[in-house]
């Protein structure tokens, strides 16, 4: 099966490229915050409820879980925008490619997301007014959780097959293209992210908070920070299972040294993080909370790691493609000046 | 078009992006850039008068807005990115290598508009009393200017595909920001999405002041005012934005409000079009006099009538562009201007990275020396056609050949012959982009179509090929045998 | 419900016989479609001009007397009680100019001398019915009891 080798735009960056990596790299790091925040939130939301039909202080935790989880939605979606508008211009070719190829579960990105968010209106809104139907409640939640796992489905697969253009002539349609090496492991990854990430959220929502807030959930400050920590503490120990996994599952065309170091010095940097989140969870009550930040500052450095090392991979495993495609632009346009003279007009 | 091609055949491409797009029209005109000053005006009234009850609508309209904004708002915005790179992958990429900053601005200013009214609205009961209160009205102008400024960007890179003006000689995005189109387009939007919101409104109002009579009176007069003042100032802005669309692009008009089929209806349509404007505006005129004197019907009359209108003008406004998805520089089926007199000389083939592959069901009744040309057919079909017409849906070339050559036999060569004057008897049509030997294998395989009556699968359904007549893949072929990556 | 509507009636009525130009719609609807048949069968433009712009200053000049009228008894005066009473009014003499125009510059095209004569004759007709027909006190006298107890 031959390669394909498109042709790309004929204008010119907007912007100088590396300005565009910085960009795309940076920007895609909040974005993906936020979606940690929404998924992983929604995810927690349900699991409290359920908890909270025995003891009804964690349905009230839930309730502050899911009070945040409107927010952050909106944020996700806003701050996709700018890497979405990043890659479309560094990676224009082969963005476009795969979407097109995965064109139809793509396009469904619209709807679903639209209903996974009216779902959650509907579930935070109307919580005190279903407190009699508490089982149809957690059912609109649990439905929105399910969409909300499905989704990243969809970018992975497209994120992914972007990088193969071997690829592209052999899927057919988005099931064969989510099939491809590397989307189940990443996305295996991204869910364990999405609840450490939200733990740390937890920790920071209520490490400062007032008597009146901890007073509605009426669950003591230590044991909120310290439920935070576990849900950051334990999908984060499994990421040293899941990360390896990622690294060696991914094609190797583009696993060069840099890749390798960058993403090794992330997952270093992860091991200080993981040995204070222990630290913390054993502190007595008047302690916990005071390593919050230098958790966050550790493992900040580990997602940029991360991110830095999948941008290496990414255009490692398509440098040559590149070049090949800018030949072939460049004589398609000298053939396409010529006869634009050649031609009476 | 060198991307694989998405095609939806039921509907057709056009309708996926039209859909999406009106959608997204209909909620930012509506429901945000014209709403939010009518809401903070409410608020501040409310203050001033000290009648509470303003302020109370004022937050059960901003209810509304946040839901719809923040969900299906929020994801059409999304959607018309993700449907134009799936429709016309080459129209929107060389759209941003021109417009990038002016998008990356206006992504900044979304993302202030999104927390505004996040903070607007879940500090609306809290932020009350004295000053307070006035912060929180202060907030909500501001969170309307941001809303109008997205506008104000957004509306350049849309006039700038009608007419790119000096952009074609000066590849600038300052040049293309300061299109012709753009000052009159947005004089006439900015008024549009004012007049709309006060139509939304009074018809959320209804709703919101049951079992008060005399309010809703009050604010029935006072939101059909706002309605009032700016139903003109859109006439005037639309009048001026009428005589800048490049004169070309007007002969196209009765066709783009009608169809093909109706195009000579297009005097009918335009009283139509003006006695809907005309009834929109006696209702608000009536409403500011007696309130009472309105039935409830017609507001819903009023707000049907306006996504009528402003929906019907998006579909004129984005046909009247055709040929051109970018007026004088690339054509709707995604070719540039620039390429035709290679494309026309050598065949679109011979410079097309992919091949369609024909499906089980399209190859199944066809001979074996019938399929290449077939074959054929279809990638020409794809690369030339698709991006507006399906092959048994929406705006289906069998359906128009139909009404051309009607229902007996057709001969390929007539189908060739009308294909390559096309342009000429229909402005809106590209001209051909390929040679006559193309122009025979089209024909064939629109012959073979017509009797299959099968719908044309996308890239998504069929994958794609390399296409062997590539000239490219055919030189590295010549020059370096068996060469798979 | 209903028992308040016929409470307002009641109050309307009562107030219609009491108030000056009571009673006056009817003349006012008569001389405006008069004033529309004269500017329909003018020969000239400035036939057109004058009669239309005499209808038009006339009805400017009844309507600023209405809006000061309307605007006297407010207290406190909102900005959105002046626009209310001033707004409509300025609008529509724009827009009966606007239908003046539409019969002058288009000698030719039956449809738009009719759609301008149209236009003209509504806007004029909306001053004069705003002049003749009293405001129903209920709304303003509602809104001021409620600023008092509020």
């Amino acid at each position: 099966m031959m390669t394909p080798i498109p042709k790309d735009i004929p204008l010119a960056l907007p912007v100088p490229e590396p300005l565009l990596v910085a960009l795309l790299v940076g920007l895609f790091l909040l974005h993906i915050l936020f979606v940690n925040l929404m998924v992983g939130g929604t995810l927690l939301t349900v699991f409290y409820q359920v908890k909270g039909l025995r003891d009804p202080r964690y349905d009230r935790l839930a309730h502050a879980i899911a009070d945040t989880v409107t927010v952050n939605k909106s944020l996700a979606v806003v701050l996709g925008i700018g890497p979405l508008l990043a890659i479309n211009t560094l990676y224009t070719v082969y963005f476009y490619s795969a979407n097109a190829l995965t064109g139809d579960m793509w396009l469904g990105i619209v709807p679903i997301v639209v209903i996974a968010f009216l779902l959650t209106y509907l579930h935070k809104f109307r919580w005190d007014a279903m407190a009699a139907h508490r089982r149809i409640h957690m059912a609109i939640a649990a439905a929105a959780a399910g969409l909300f796992l499905f989704i990243p489905l969809i970018f992975l697969t497209s994120i992914n097959l972007m990088l193969f253009p071997a690829r592209w002539t052999e899927v057919q349609g988005f099931l064969s293209a989510m099939l491809l090496a590397n989307v189940l492991p990443r996305y295996l990854h991204f869910l364990l992210a999405c609840l450490a990430v939200t733990g740390l959220f937890i920790v920071w929502l209520f490490r400062r908070a007032g008597a009146e807030r901890l007073g509605a959930v009426g669950i003591e400050r230590g044991e909120l920070l310290r439920t935070g920590y576990r849900w950051a503490l334990f999908p984060s120990l499994a990421q040293f299972v899941a990360g390896p996994l990622v690294l060696l599952s991914l094609p190797e065309a583009g696993v060069i040294n840099r890749v390798v170091v960058t993403i090794l010095i992330g997952a270093v940097m992860a091991f200080p993080a993981m040995l204070l989140m222990l630290a913390e969870v054993r502190s007595p009550p008047d302690r916990i909370g005071r390593r919050f930040w230098p958790v966050v500052v550790l493992l900040s450095i580990t997602v940029l790691c991360m991110a830095s090392g999948r941008h290496l991979y990414r255009e490692a495993s398509l440098a040559q493609h590149r070049d090949l495609v800018k030949a072939k632009t460049e004589s398609y346009l000298q053939a396409a000046r010529k006869a634009n003279v050649q031609t009476p007009k | 078009m060198d991307f694989p091609i998405f095609h939806a055949d039921l509907i057709g491409n056009r309708a996926i992006i039209a859909t999406i797009a009106t959608l997204h029209v209909l909620i930012n005109h509506g429901l945000a850039v014209g709403m939010m000053p009518l809401i903070a005006a409410m608020e501040w009234h409310g203050r001033k008068s000290g009648e509470s009850r303003w302020d109370a609508l004022a937050y059960k309209l901003l209810f509304v807005c946040f839901l719809v904004t923040t969900t299906i708002g929020a994801l059409t915005g999304v959607g018309i990115w993700v449907s134009a790179s799936l429709v016309n992958p080459y129209a929107i990429g060389s759209l941003i290598r021109v417009f990038f900053w002016a998008w990356f601005v206006e992504w900044l200013v979304f993302v202030t508009e999104v927390c505004l009214i996040v903070v607007y609205f879940l500090t609306w009961s809290k932020w009350t009393g004295g000053a307070a209160k006035r912060r929180h009205i202060g907030l909500g102008f501001g969170l309307a200017a941001f809303s109008w400024i997205t506008m104000a960007i957004i509306v350049s890179i849309l006039g700038f595909m009608m007419d790119p003006g000096n952009w074609l000689t000066d590849h600038a995005l300052l040049a293309g920001f300061t299109n012709p189109i753009y000052l009159p387009q947005l004089a006439f939007r900015t008024p549009l999405a004012l007049a709309m919101a006060g139509v939304v409104a009074a018809f959320l109002t209804i709703f919101f002041t049951k079992g008060d009579e005399p309010f809703r009176r009050e604010a029935l007069r006072a939101i059909n005012l706002w309605t009032l003042f700016w139903a003109p100032v859109t006439l005037a802005g639309g009048w001026w934005y009428a005589t800048v669309v490049p004169e070309a692009m007007k002969d196209n008009i009765s066709t783009a409000a009608l169809t093909m089929e109706f195009e000579g209806w297009q005097t009918e349509f335009y009283l139509i079009a003006a006695g809907t404007a005309a009834l929109l505006y006696l209702v608000a005129q009536v409403a500011v006099l007696r309130p009472g004197w309105v039935p409830r019907p017609a507001y819903v009359v009023s707000l049907l009538a306006v996504v009528w209108l402003t929906g019907h003008f998006e579909r004129v406004r984005e046909f009247v562009r055709k040929p051109y998805v970018i007026g004088r520089y690339m054509y709707a089926n995604g070719i540039r201007v620039a390429d035709y007199p290679l494309l026309q000389r050598d065949g679109v083939l011979a410079h097309s990275t992919y091949s369609y592959p024909l499906t089980a069901a399209e190859a199944g009744p066809l001979a074996a020396e019938e399929r290449e040309q077939a074959q054929r057919g279809k990638d020409v079909f794809m690369i030339a056609c698709s991006r507006c017409h399906t092959g048994a849906g929406v705006n289906s070339v069998i359906s128009r050949f139909q009404s051309l050559f009607g229902d007996g036999r057709w001969d390929r060569e007539q189908l060739a012959d009308f294909t390559t004057s096309m342009h000429d008897a229909r402005p809106y049509m590209p001209p051909f982009p390929g040679t006559k030997a193309e122009l025979l294998a089209l024909s064939d395989y629109l012959v073979h179509l017509r009797k299959s009556g099968l719908a044309i699968p996308g890239a998504q359904h069929t994958g794609v090929a390399v296409n062997a007549r590539d000239v490219a893949v055919q030189s590295a072929q010549s020059t370096s045998p068996a060469e798979s990556r | 419900m209903s028992h308040t509507r016929r409470r307002d009636r009641d109050v309307t009525r009562s107030i219609a016989s009491r108030r000056p130009g009571a009673g006056t719609l009817p003349w006012s609807v008569t001389n405006t479609l008069l004033v529309g048949f004269l500017i329909l069968l003018a020969p000239d433009p400035w036939v057109t001009w004058l009669v239309g712009g005499s209808a038009i200053a006339v009805a400017a000049v009844t309507g600023a007397i209405v809006a000061v009228r309307r605007t006297a008894g407010i207290a406190p005066l909102t900005p959105l009680d002046v626009i209310a009473a001033w707004l409509p009014g300025l609008i529509a003499l724009s827009l009966a100019g606007v239908g003046l125009a539409l019969v002058i510059r288009n000698p030719d095209d039956e449809v738009l001398r009719l759609g301008g004569v149209g236009l003209f004759l509504v806007q004029i007709l909306f001053i004069a019915i705003t002049g003749s027909v009293p405001e129903p006190r209920a709304d303003s006298a509602d809104r001021r009891s409620v600023r008092q107890s509020a």
